[in-house]
């Protein structure tokens, strides 16, 4: 697995399904920080594309 | 609302792309990109990079949640820097069909066809991706620290800690499964994925009664209370109430709980905030709206709105810089400073000591910051920084050093060589000097000793620079900034017609005082003397011998002056001087 992404928050680096899994287990709120060193900036999960993982009930009380 | 569909579709029409082009190009088959179009499926991190690659476009664009993306017009220049290969006539899933009847006769290839437009309705319905329960968690911060210790959420749920244990906060912490970490003045506090809450240090009496607390969306250490929220909105508080701080009952639709030395600050689902115990600030605290985050210190309170503004309330000082941050993300204070952690990562503080100031500048990539009372915490998801006091060793690596002062009393002489002299930086390990001139002139050395540079390649009446910085040990000392020092170089005139002294007498013939008048007479003033144990003869001569001239020696004029000569003495009998008297 390629560990590319930073989360805000959690040391060291994370592959694209660790990062899917710990939004689908609710361990990543809507209103965490992710980026990868390709990224000009960090952005959050509600803001990204990375949403579409997140509990719906959850994304929408915060 | 997932946007990437109307991305994709929008950026793959402009360009005139296929949807086939556009699997092959991705190495995926036909289906599944369409999936990505119609908001089945997202495609990975590595695909995104190869469409924003597609479409010269960078990876934010594709990352962000958005139907906005650059379309750069196929008839300007831009075009030429697109590979033209992808303008190629494409492809479609029909085309592709087609293709295969072709090759395999219509009976397999239609039975082929019908099979996935089939997948395609029954995937276009069916979505029955399995999401596990998960509690509402608001904003955790994995960083939280004390007034003795740093603890930290690392990797997919460990703790790490570091600083005092002499309580045992810090042994045995969980390995996996933690969502947020408090610290009190002698224990750990854990919120676990699971929603309960783990307790690690000496108080068995705060450790059952946690094991009862479930559901917990958040949780806070204050020094010796506890508090925490559970889903339904409902407060906890457990430890010390001396200030009240465990009054939680009346607080309700809670999403966020904080807590200061002896208070517990609560956020409720408006933004609104209610506090109780004591903690400076207390008064004033329901002034605050659209709240996401604060923190504490004994003096000084900061407050983080939804709009990336902070407040602050403060005991003795004024914190007007903050008021020019812009893009915080987080913020946390001190006695003397207020820190705020900016969206690009960098770490802002608004402090009087300007080494403080200098090092939090060189942070980047943080991630998250915390702050006790003295010192400041931030993390970048490999390491730990720290700067302040670190009584405890609560932080390593750069939070030991402090910037060398730049070295003082600086001379310059102009001889055949350019000398250097200056005083010693207290801590530095060497000092590098720099002359900007010719080549190899720069010289490293160990102590604050003479500094020669060769003139050679100076040009007389020329200015020229040199540079001294006094050299850090790389572990509790940095570099100090470097010193610039102008300078004109002039060029000694040789004088052609050197003139020289013979010397040409014998000084142990001499009493001390003829000595010494014939050493000033032919310019040698530096004249030391010692007198050895060796009595003297009757009689005899009271000089044994001469160091640094002697009988026979010629010896330039200019060099006479800083000449030194020693002679040595014979001792003359005490009784000497009573017979004479």
């Amino acid at each position: 697995m390629n560990k590319i992404w930073k989360i805000r928050g959690f040391e060291g680096k994370f592959a694209d399904e660790e990062l899917i899994k710990m939004i689908k287990e609710g361990r990543l709120l809507a209103s965490d920080y992710i980026s990868t060193k390709d990224m000009k900036n960090w952005i959050k999960i509600e803001d990204s594309i990375y949403q579409f993982y997140l509990r719906r009930e959850k994304y929408e009380t915060i | 609302m997932n946007y990437l569909p109307s991305k994709l579709l929008k950026l793959r029409k402009h360009y005139n792309y296929s949807q086939a082009h556009l699997a092959e190009l991705l190495k995926v088959d036909v289906m599944e990109y369409m999936a990505y179009e119609n908001g089945r499926k997202i495609p990975s991190y590595e695909e995104c990079q190869t469409i924003a690659n597609l479409y010269h476009i960078s990876i934010d664009e594709i990352i962000k949640n958005s139907d906005e993306v650059t379309l750069y017009n196929v008839s300007s220049s831009r075009t030429d820097e697109i590979n033209i290969e992808y303008f190629l006539p494409k492809k479609n899933f029909f085309d592709y069909l087609k293709e295969f009847v072709k090759n395999h006769g219509i009976l397999v290839g239609t039975t082929i066809g019908v099979v996935l437009l089939g997948l395609l309705v029954i995937g276009l319905f069916t979505n029955k991706e399995e999401i596990p329960y998960s509690l509402n968690l608001l904003n955790i911060n994995r960083l939280s620290v004390s007034e003795t210790t740093v603890v930290y959420i690392y990797g997919d749920g460990a703790v790490k800690g570091s600083g005092d244990n002499s309580k045992g906060q810090l042994s045995n912490l969980p390995s996996s499964n933690a969502i947020k970490v408090g610290e009190g003045s002698d224990f750990t506090i854990i919120l676990n994925s699971d929603g309960t809450v783990s307790y690690v240090g000496l108080d068995k009496e705060l450790e059952a009664e946690l094991k009862q607390w479930h559901n917990i969306i958040d949780i806070a250490a204050g020094d010796k209370h506890i508090v925490g929220v559970d889903q339904r909105g409902y407060v906890f508080a457990i430890g010390d109430n001396s200030f009240g701080q465990c009054e939680v009952s009346s607080f309700k639709n809670i999403k966020k709980v904080y807590a200061t030395k002896n208070a517990t600050i609560v956020l409720d689902n408006e933004g609104i905030l209610s506090s109780t115990g004591e903690f400076i600030g207390s008064s004033k605290i329901q002034s605050f709206a659209n709240v996401i985050d604060l923190d504490a210190s004994d003096d000084n309170l900061v407050v983080l709105d939804e709009n990336g503004s902070v407040e602050y309330i403060a005991k003795n000082k004024n914190f007007l810089n903050i008021y020019k941050w812009q893009n915080v993300v987080d913020v946390c204070c001190g006695d003397n400073f207020v820190a705020a952690l900016l969206k690009d990562g960098s770490v802002v503080v608004d402090c009087d000591d300007e080494k403080i100031t200098k090092q939090v500048s060189k942070w980047e990539n943080i991630i998250a910051i915390d702050a006790g009372n003295d010192y400041l915490i931030a993390y970048d998801g490999e390491k730990i920084y720290g700067v302040g006091k670190n009584d405890y060793q609560q932080f390593e690596g750069e939070a030991h050093q402090e910037i060398l002062a730049q070295v003082t009393n600086v001379k310059i002489a102009i001889n055949d060589t350019i000398d250097v002299t200056f005083d010693s930086v207290e801590g530095a390990s060497g000092y590098e000097l720099r002359l900007n001139a010719g080549e190899g002139n720069v010289k490293k050395v160990s102590s604050n000793q003479i500094v020669s540079f060769f003139s050679d390649g100076l040009e007389n009446g020329n200015n020229y620079q040199i540079t001294i910085t006094a050299l850090g040990d790389g572990e509790y000392y940095l570099d100090s900034d470097p010193l610039m020092l102008n300078f004109t170089y002039i060029k000694e005139e040789k004088n052609n017609e050197e003139e020289y002294v013979d010397i040409n007498v014998n000084f142990t013939d001499m009493d001390e005082e003829q000595l010494k008048e014939y050493l000033n007479s032919i310019g040698i003033s530096n004249i030391i003397c010692v007198e050895t144990a060796s009595p003297c003869e009757e009689g005899g001569h009271t000089i044994i011998s001469v160091d640094g001239i002697s009988s026979g020696q010629r010896i330039a004029k200019r060099d006479l002056a800083k000449a030194m000569v020693t002679y040595y003495t014979c001792k003359i009998p005490e009784n000497e001087g009573v017979d004479n008297e």
